[in-house]
């Protein structure tokens, strides 16, 4: 994280999301500990979050996936996994219409901050199921965040 | 007619049925159809019916529950009740033991996790929730199996909001269902056939009717 000030972080525009950058989620481990293959990504991974009606996730122009890890209540692979989800392939997707999300860059400001904040959009009553099934085949484990079964 | 407690093994040579001479079809015909309305009617439904009320049945039952036939004579009697009892102890008992240990593996340490279980705001995961779930999965499974679908056990996944999903993910298909944790909400759907994109299914729907629509979609796509 830089140490300029949050007040003066800029909400980014759409373009500046490449296509060579990732977002990173973090996946707890009640998502995950019971399934047959740690290798797969689930559906379920991609949980609404009810507070921001969208998908909270962590853009890698600003931070890596280690931030996204440490950031968590309990910031260990025995508890949470991180996925990354390459933004040209998203992109991809938004364009040939086969995903109905948007990606709105949303910096926090206030303790604890976060620059990479983005939220993916989108995500509503009608193709909840869709959206879910449709990142999971996009989405991988970023490199060394697989979690680790105790 | 004979009556029912006058079967004997003479009767059912099942070894030398020949579908095309049908030879034994009406003596099934005569045997099943008026247990099964029977039980039907008067729903007789418990593990005691065949082990004491009808003894010599129980024995045969196991043995044509093996047959081919045996379902085709059966099938449009089979709704409901009777199907549910027919797969769980006869046709698909090795399948419901599987699905049975799947199930139990996936509930562990998840059902009744309370609220805020990952520390960011999730909700309660309930026994509620997980029983619907099953239960819905149980008829899914039961009528396909029944209906001659080998159709294999789906994954059952928690959502942070409490809900569950039934993922399948095969080469022919790809299936989610999610279903809330309060039954009264609607339960979404997106399934998809490789390579089909007409056959791509999206859809929110009350939960009583989840299972037709799934096993229709099924019936056409494999």
């Amino acid at each position: 994280m830089d140490e300029e000030d949050p007040l003066s972080w800029d909400i980014e525009p759409y373009e500046n999301f490449l296509d060579s950058h990732f977002f990173y989620r973090a996946v707890h481990k009640y998502l995950w500990k019971n399934w047959p293959d740690l290798n797969t990504i689930y559906p379920n991974f991609f949980s609404l979050d009810q507070a921001i009606s969208g998908l909270s996730v962590d853009w890698s122009k600003y931070v890596t996936p280690e931030f996204t890890l440490n950031s968590r209540p309990a910031p260990d692979l025995t508890t949470n996994g991180i996925v990354e989800l390459n933004a040209g392939k998203i992109k991809r997707s938004i364009e040939d219409k086969s995903l109905p999300l948007t990606i709105r860059h949303d910096p926090i400001k206030k303790p604890p901050i976060n620059r990479a904040h983005t939220i993916l959009e989108g995500i509503g009553k009608l193709n909840k199921a869709k959206v879910k099934m449709k990142l999971s085949k996009i989405a991988q484990w970023a490199p060394k965040m697989m979690p680790i079964k105790e | 007619m004979k009556k029912t407690n006058e079967i004997d093994a003479g009767d059912l040579e099942l070894e030398s049925f020949q579908e095309e001479e049908k030879p034994l079809s009406n003596k099934l015909d005569e045997i099943f159809r008026p247990l099964v309305r029977k039980y039907y009617s008067e729903k007789i439904f418990h593990e005691k019916f065949i082990e004491t009320q009808y003894g010599p049945f129980s024995k045969y039952l196991d043995e044509y529950s093996k047959s081919p036939y045996f379902l085709k004579l059966i099938a449009p009697s089979g709704t409901g009740e009777i199907q549910n009892y027919l797969v769980e102890k006869f046709l698909f008992k090795d399948n419901i033991i599987k699905l049975d240990e799947k199930l139990r593996e996936y509930s562990e340490n998840i059902v009744g996790l309370p609220d805020n279980w990952d520390e960011e705001g999730s909700k309660a995961i309930t026994i509620e929730a997980w029983n619907h779930t099953t239960t819905l999965l149980r008829k899914i499974l039961y009528d396909l199996w029944y209906n001659g679908f080998d159709i294999s056990i789906p994954l059952v996944l928690p959502n942070t909001d409490g809900s569950f999903d039934i993922d399948w993910e095969t080469e022919e298909f790809q299936l989610l269902l999610t279903i809330p944790a309060n039954i009264k909400e609607l339960v979404h759907i997106y399934g998809e056939k490789s390579g089909q994109p007409e056959y791509e299914l999206e859809v929110r729907i009350n939960y009583e009717l989840v299972q037709g629509v799934i096993v229709e979609w099924m019936k056409k796509i494999l």
